[in-house]
């Protein structure tokens, strides 16, 4: 159902996947990526209204939503899917996914950034960091 | 970075919501920084920069770390209540201990004060007499405070100053002064 997640660190792009397995994806690869960069904006501003670190849905574009977490050094971390109708009933469930989701990549990246030889703003290639996103997403059914 | 060699297993520690001491471990660093820096013949004024930015590196990192210990998902979004935050919940964590005060400077609205009676690091420093006056090892914690509230995304500039006061015995004093959002974008 999420069709992508992006880390991004203080100034730049830190770690991304495709969460989404479905065909046509690849092609909209960049798409995606264009997106959830223009929702950063929309982010920074979002940021100071709120001292929590949620902040749901923070821009839509055509039928995508893009929901956002900030971190407390000011990491972001975006989660890219299609627009669920917000009359549905699953919306309140699919937020209570999407935080939980976010609270753990959270801790990961608290782990991550623990390692002093990890520089802010540097890529993260983990692949022990990888497999656990994703088993995290399968997990609460992104 | 990937290979097989990586630990899986630092992304399984549990245990580190259990925050330990390491008052001895900032002994040995400053201890450690001072000489090399004396053994490289440079200016002792560098040991205050060195000090400061060595610990402005390290402290985003732990930023993240304490939050999530002490208060977990909720971030501070006005300089007021990072600094007390830092002032507080950091400083116990670091040193076990809480900052005297916190003021607001009158002169400028962008200026704190943070008064500091005993200073860890410069527990067991006593400067030889000709140094007197001319460095202060309470720098250390001024680069923390830089390092922290750098992270937390407000860029400010921190200088630790003594103050002497009625009974003789130098307070510490960290003029934290805030940079203006607005000039800085």
């Amino acid at each position: 159902m999420a069709l992508a997640f992006a880390v991004v660190g203080a100034k730049e792009l830190v770690y991304e996947c495709r969460l989404s397995a479905g065909s046509g994806v690849q092609d909209q690869a960049h798409v995606h990526q264009f997106v959830m960069h223009s929702a950063l904006d929309m982010v920074e501003e979002r940021m100071w209204q709120t001292s929590g670190m949620y902040l749901r849905v923070v821009d839509e574009f055509n039928d995508f939503q893009v929901h956002a977490w900030v971190a407390a050094n000011g990491a972001k971390l975006l989660l890219l899917h299609k627009t669920i109708a917000e009359d549905s009933g699953r919306r309140g469930r699919v937020e209570e996914y999407v935080r939980g989701f976010f609270e753990e990549v959270n801790d990961l990246y608290t782990k991550v950034a623990l390692n002093p030889f990890y520089e802010l703003d540097q890529p993260i290639d983990s692949e022990v960091f990888d497999a656990r996103v994703r088993s995290c997403a399968t997990k609460y059914g992104l | 970075m990937g290979s097989s060699s990586e630990r899986a297993e630092r992304f399984d520690v549990v245990g580190w919501k259990t925050p330990n001491k390491a008052g001895a471990a900032h002994v040995a660093v400053k201890a450690s920084l001072v000489a090399v820096v004396t053994s490289l013949g440079l200016g002792l004024f560098l040991v205050d920069l060195a000090s400061d930015s060595i610990l402005h590196d390290l402290r985003w990192r732990m930023l993240n770390l304490i939050v999530a210990r002490e208060r977990p998902k909720k971030r501070d979004t006005t300089p007021v209540a990072i600094l007390q935050f830092i002032t507080s919940t950091c400083w116990k964590t670091f040193y076990d201990k809480e900052t005297k005060s916190l003021q607001r400077s009158t002169a400028n609205e962008n200026e704190f004060f943070i008064h500091e009676d005993d200073p860890v690091p410069s527990h067991f420093i006593s400067m030889p007499r000709e140094l007197q006056g001319r460095l202060n090892c309470a720098s250390f914690n001024a680069g923390l405070i830089r390092g922290l509230l750098h992270a937390a995304q407000f860029p400010a500039s921190v200088r630790a100053v003594f103050l002497n006061n009625e009974k003789n015995t130098a307070t510490t004093v960290y003029v934290v002064k805030f940079f203006d959002k607005s000039s800085a974008n």
